[in-house]
């Protein structure tokens, strides 16, 4: 399944969101923060699971705002277009 | 050595390597990109290249989805398209996707693509050769070339756009092309011809990265231009100041962000834009200077045959402040639900010139049967504010889609248009069309072809009640969802065997599946193309992977079909010399038969079609730059005007001096394309009316349609996303609790919603994503098996013909669960 890169932006203050943060399952990495940024790495092994894990980032306090960066693929369990006739 | 990416899928190492390609990438934009890396193509950040091996090679290209103009980074292994970056070099996005693009690669991937020409045959569809496609075809256009229309859309790319305009403007000598965008920004277009006399905005996006303060009219960017939005919050995460005004008709996920929300009930926004010229004036905080200088002022008219017209009739100042006087805070309250309090803030924040103000608007202010009126109201407060020209003081208009601006606007796909901006109505137009396609003097006809409406409504209706279309070429849209009122536009059509419907797609649609000729299309990188966004961007990109089965590009099926009616002998596919319409050569001047697909990449079809548009363009200054300038910039803005030292520069503000290479020394500011030919720009006055219909006894609740941050549209590509389509499965319908209540209706639970043309049955959803106020409705319009536009209205604004998706009365009624 993915392996998704994102930047969440987060209020400005004490950075108590970066830590509650890594500890959500699904969170791979964490990396240095610029400013308010902080680049972060989701992992998620099953279907509709990056669905959840993006709505509990998002319940995180001090999340603003959640943009995707990077989103690999190339695992998931493409098939040959088939030809299509209606009716 | 093994690339990693190449490796078991499972393999730990693997996951690790993308794991830190994956951080390397969000690190980047986190900083807000980097400009160093000038190597277009070439990953912009290093990691990506360094961390995801050899086996993966990058290019760039504009997201295909939004008209905010993203560029993303492709990867692409073994002739698929294996990984999404954002582009961190890309002004627009710095790195940044938002949850379409980041999936846009997978929309290649969806498991029914259209492989091979669908024709109907005994009622059923089926396969057949790409000959005996374009035979059909040509027999079509052979019937009656008259009556043969195509219909596109602003996700057509800019030689696509270009190659379906020429053919049928310069081919059939006829006007009968329009685009889906008719329905989503023709308002815009009519809005600025009406107050500039030239389309499209003069601020950009870099107005968002200083505004004071930035207001949106009917606008929900946090879901449909989301990139673009983020760039405004992120301000707030550096502490920076920027205020959001939210004026809406029901609270969005940019209400969130927003500090102050005005609920306008719909259709009454006309009232606020008079209420804060009304205060301007009464506050003496109007800028005199600017308006002197600059500005005209301009009320509805008619023209020599008492038809409303665009440029309606001048109005003295005096007559401007009298007809605004009756727009009082307390009178605009009462029309629009607005508490006066508020409008009085807006009426001083427009008047404080020390802030920096940016409105926005998108669907919510163009499809209105007022959206001339309301997108010129709009640009009269800035213009009478004197909030115009500098960064940050700017009224943009956004655009939905990639290419509205590009393919539609600029390259001139409406039934109107010529390319560059120049009218069918205009002889000094129509003979600069014909001595660049080097076509026979009068080739051009001098009158519009039929508008979306009029065409569908012409095409629904029998030959001899007057229905002069019999055939409808459709290319990268999807009517039979997206047009209003489907009953009155689409069903009739399906039952009149003298009508004939061909769609070209990448996917089975709504339209597809009623269509009697299907042709398979190549979709974004799988093609060479490009596209114009929301701020005079051009963009450009390259073929990275071969599209499936027989798909083929929707440039080479217009050409194909041309050369067709060329070998029959259409006196229309010939220029005045006798040569075919769409001629091609390679680096040595030697012919290239681009029409067979076999040779159809033995050129760079794009780059020629492109050079020969860019040829239309310094008539209105939209002057672009050599197709080679945009494959190494990620867009550049036009006007782009060649610098002595032989560097092309791009505008960021236009009709600005020193920023605008067109106005003249000393002047400040010019209009140079004014319709009173004075450089003046036009203050409209446009009264508060009331629309064509209104909920009542019997109709009750304001319905108001739209889209949802997950899909694209009317669902076709983003529907076979398998994230996308799980984070939003089907459409539904949005009340406010307490109707809900007084209905006996719980979350979830089917109703029925009806209105005067039709009815469809959803699931209800109380206090989910947005909340509409009591007695409005909304509904999105992605899913085709809840099709809303059987319920929606075809009445149209009287300029633009753009109907209204925003507006109708409807009944809402339980069925349970």
């Amino acid at each position: 399944m993915p392996v998704l890169g994102v930047v969440l932006t987060l209020e400005a203050g004490p950075p108590r969101a970066g830590d509650l943060i890594r500890e959500i399952r699904g969170v791979a990495l964490v990396g240095a923060p610029t400013g308010a940024r902080l680049p972060v790495v989701l992992e998620t092994w099953e279907r509709g699971e990056d669905e959840a894990l993006f709505d509990r980032l998002r319940a995180v306090a001090g999340v603003v705002h959640i943009d995707l960066v990077f989103a690999d693929f190339s695992d998931l369990g493409l098939t040959p277009p088939r030809s299509v006739i209606h009716d | 050595m093994t690339d990693p990416l190449l490796c078991n899928p499972q393999d730990p190492s693997r996951r690790e390597a993308l794991k830190l390609a994956a951080l390397g990438a969000a690190t980047v934009a986190a900083a807000g990109g980097s400009t160093s890396h000038a190597e277009a193509g070439a990953p912009s950040n290093p990691d990506l290249r360094d961390r995801m091996g050899a086996g993966v090679t990058w290019d760039k290209a504009p997201c295909r989805f939004c008209g905010t103009g993203c560029h993303v980074q492709v990867g692409v292994s073994g002739d698929r398209v294996v990984a999404i970056a954002g582009d961190t070099q890309a002004d627009v996005n710095k790195g940044l996707l938002c949850v379409k693009g980041y999936h846009v690669g997978l929309a290649l991937y969806g498991e029914d693509r259209l492989t091979t020409p669908l024709l109907r045959k005994n009622g059923v569809q089926v396969p057949v050769s790409w000959e005996e496609a374009l035979r059909v075809l040509a027999d079509r256009v052979m019937l009656d070339p008259k009556g043969f229309a195509m219909y596109g859309s602003g996700q057509w790319t800019i030689p696509e756009g270009y190659a379906a305009n020429k053919f049928i403007k310069g081919g059939l000598g006829h006007n009968h092309i329009d685009p889906n965008a008719r329905l989503c920004m023709a308002s815009a277009v009519t809005g600025f011809l009406a107050t500039y006399g030239v389309d499209e905005p003069a601020g950009c996006f870099d107005d968002l990265d200083v505004a004071d303060v930035v207001i949106l009219w009917g606008n929900n960017p946090a879901e449909m231009h989301p990139v673009l939005f983020s760039r405004i919050v992120d301000r707030r995460a550096r502490g920076e100041s920027v205020t959001i005004i939210d004026i809406g008709t029901r609270k969005t996920r940019s209400t969130a962000h927003a500090q102050h929300f005005l609920n306008f009930k719909p259709n009454s926004d006309l009232a606020i834009a008079n209420g804060i010229a009304h205060l301007l004036i009464r506050n003496k905080t109007w800028n005199r200077d600017f308006v002197d200088r600059h500005c005209a002022f301009r009320k509805p008219g008619n023209d020599a045959e008492g038809k409303p017209a665009l440029n309606g009739a001048a109005m003295t100042w005096d007559e401007y402040t009298a007809a605004m006087a009756e727009y009082t805070p307390e009178r605009v309250e009462a029309l629009s639900g607005v508490p006066a309090r508020d409008i009085q803030m807006l009426g001083d924040l427009f008047g404080n010139p020390k802030l920096r103000i940016t409105s926005l608007w998108c669907m919510g202010a163009n499809q209105h049967t007022r959206g001339t009126a309301i997108n010129s109201l709009l640009h009269g407060i800035h213009l009478l504010s004197g909030h115009f020209g500098r960064p940050g003081d700017a009224p943009t208009s956004l655009t939905g889609q990639p290419s509205a601006c590009g393919t539609v606007r600029e390259v001139g796909t409406l039934c109107h248009a010529l390319p560059g901006g120049g009218n069918v109505t205009k002889e000094k137009h129509r003979q600069l069309t014909e001595k660049i396609w080097n076509l026979p003097a009068g080739r051009i006809l001098d009158k519009p072809g039929y508008h979306t409406i009029e065409l569908w409504k012409r095409f629904s209706t029998p030959k001899a009640d007057g229905g002069d279309i019999h055939t409808v070429w459709v290319q990268v849209t999807n009517p039979a969802q997206t047009l209003p009122n489907l009953h009155l536009l689409v069903d009739p059509s399906r039952k009149d065997p003298e009508k004939f419907l061909v769609v070209s797609d990448v996917y089975p649609t709504a339209t597809t599946r009623i269509a009697d000729l299907v042709l398979p299309s190549a979709m974004w990188v799988e093609k060479n193309g490009m596209f114009g966004n929301s701020e005079r961007r051009t963009q450009q990109w390259f073929k990275m992977v071969n599209p499936p089965g027989q798909a083929r590009d929707d440039a080479w099926q217009i050409i194909a079909l041309a050369w067709e009616l060329h070998r029959r002998g259409l006196a229309g596919m010939k220029d005045k010399d006798g040569q075919f319409l769409f001629r091609f050569q390679d680096a040595a001047g030697k012919a290239v038969p681009a029409w067979a697909w076999p040779r159809y990449y033995s050129v760079n079809v794009d780059e020629q079609l492109f050079e020969e548009y860019r040829k239309f363009t310094q008539m209105k200054h939209k002057n672009l730059a050599p197709y080679q300038e945009y494959v190494r910039a990620r867009g550049l803005r036009w006007p782009v005007v060649e610098q002595p030292d032989g560097t092309w520069k791009e505008t960021l503000w236009r009709f600005t001096e020193g920023e605008d290479p067109f106005v003249s020394a000393g002047k400040g500011f010019e209009f140079y394309h004014s319709t009173t030919g004075d450089g003046r720009a036009q203050i409209w006055f446009h009264p508060q009316e009331d629309p064509p219909e209104m909920p009542d006894a019997d109709w009750p609740f304001w319905l108001c349609t739209g889209r949802v941050l997950e899909h694209w549209h009317s669902g076709t590509i983003t529907g076979r996303i398998p994230p996308l389509r799980r984070a939003m499965p089907h459409a539904y319908v949005e009340l406010h609790r307490e109707d809900a209540r007084r209905l006996g209706i719980q979350n979830g639970e089917r109703v029925k919603l009806s209105s005067r043309r039709g009815s469809v049955e959803l699931p209800a959803w109380i206090d989910g994503r947005a909340s509409p106020p009591p007695g409005t409705v909304f509904v999105p319009f992605f899913d085709e098996q809840l099709p809303i536009n059987d319920v929606t209205l075809h009445d149209h604004d009287p300029f633009s013909k753009q109907p209204d998706y925003k507006k109708c009365a409807v009944k809402v009624s339980r069925i349970g669960r």
